[in-house]
């Protein structure tokens, strides 16, 4: 049994976030309006924070089946902000040996961590 | 007689196109960049012909309204009085529609309104404005309480849109969709019931439950409530609890959302 994830990127641009905003129906100005987003505390447009957190899904997905996801509980903290040109990859380490906790994240190419968190993923 | 449906020409086709998908579009000259509406070949601002297509937010304001007393023919008659508004789009175009959700006399210059698809038993679907209460803040926000429910049906559509973002996350081989998508879901019914929201909220945390496949053409319900509010300095953190479920009960995702509200 595999007991990292297999890591997944995803490269973000202000079209892929414009994208998700029309699924999402999330046009939050902070996300698609640079001059909005210029003036609060982000200082610029940032992706939206499940966008990345996909990511974790999938990768529990792609490395242990998609049975794993279901049952499954992911509880994360976003703690940096995804800006349009980053590139973000997602992985995980199962937390102790043959258990059903796992620690996963999301990390930009520069290795900045923007999620962090832990899952349950219980056996099957 | 019946009221008159849409009659899309090849200029407005694309427009009553992403009507029925839910989604409400508009051009924008790319010589310009003037918003434009009604659909046209060209630019009525500056007549470049090169225009392309955006996707609209969906809220504006009503710029002015009137309301229908006596039905201009005999398929209104069961609607009068109702109001008509010319709503400005936040994305800066306008258009005129019917307004739902409130009584004629409620309308006025400067409300705020959604537009939403109404059903007109034939081919396409048309665009109305529902009237938007206040925006939902901090203080206003009562833990424990259950805002509403959003019912959804998964479309063909809809998981195409997300495979474009994510081409791996392919449809599982017993039919599932992508299971991102039930997170998705949860996450338009917390848009459609909690709102008008300030704008610039920020995302902090997320705690998610997937329980069980999702299916193309499942018919799915999201309960959406407040779980606490707190704060922490200058920040004013919301917890909203997301439940979905399918027609028969069956609990699919379970969420709690963590966010920085703006106001």
């Amino acid at each position: 049994m595999p007991d990292t994830l297999k890591p997944l990127r995803l490269a973000v641009s202000a079209d892929a976030i414009k994208a998700y905003a029309g699924i999402t129906g999330d046009f939050n100005p902070i996300h698609v309006d640079p001059e909005f987003a210029a003036k609060t505390p982000m200082g610029g447009v940032i992706a939206h924070g499940t966008m990345s957190l996909n990511l974790v899904w999938q990768a529990i997905a792609h490395t242990l089946g998609e049975a794993a996801v279901r049952g499954a509980t992911i509880d994360v903290k976003f703690v940096r902000p995804v800006r349009p040109g980053d590139t973000v990859e997602a992985g995980g380490k199962r937390a102790g040996a043959g258990g059903d906790a796992w620690d996963v994240w999301v990390r930009t190419a520069a290795g900045e961590t923007v999620i962090t968190g832990t899952a349950s993923i219980p056996a099957r | 007689m019946n009221k008159p449906l849409p009659k899309p020409t090849a200029e407005t086709l694309p427009f009553w196109q992403a009507c029925a998908q839910g989604r409400l579009v508009y051009q924008r000259c790319d010589a310009c960049g003037r918003a434009q509406f009604p659909p046209r070949g060209h630019c009525a601002s500056c007549h470049a012909a090169p225009l392309a297509w955006l996707e609209s937010a969906r809220v504006g304001t009503v710029h002015s309204h009137t309301t229908v007393q006596r039905a201009p023919t005999a398929a209104f008659k069961a609607d009068v009085p109702y109001a008509i508004a010319l709503v400005d789009l936040d994305e800066g175009f306008r258009m005129m529609t019917n307004v739902r959700g409130a009584p004629p006399d409620a309308v006025r210059i400067g409300a705020r309104v959604r537009i939403v698809f109404e059903d007109t038993g034939g081919e396409w679907p048309l665009p109305q404005a529902l009237l938007l209460g206040e925006t939902l803040t901090f203080d206003t926000f009562e833990p424990g309480k259950v805002y509403g429910h959003d019912t959804e049906t998964v479309t063909p559509e809809l998981v195409e849109r997300w495979c474009a973002l994510y081409p791996w996350d392919r449809p599982a081989a017993d039919g599932a969709v992508p299971d991102g998508v039930a997170t998705m879901i949860a996450t338009r019914a917390y848009m459609h019931v909690l709102h008008p929201r300030p704008p610039g909220n920020v995302h902090a945390g997320s705690m998610v439950t997937i329980h069980a496949p999702l299916r193309i053409g499942a018919r799915v319900t999201t309960e959406v409530r407040c779980t606490g509010k707190t704060m922490k300095g200058e920040r004013r953190f919301v917890d909203v609890g997301l439940s979905t479920r399918d027609a028969q009960g069956v609990p699919l995702v379970d969420a709690t959302m963590r966010l920085i509200w703006a106001a």
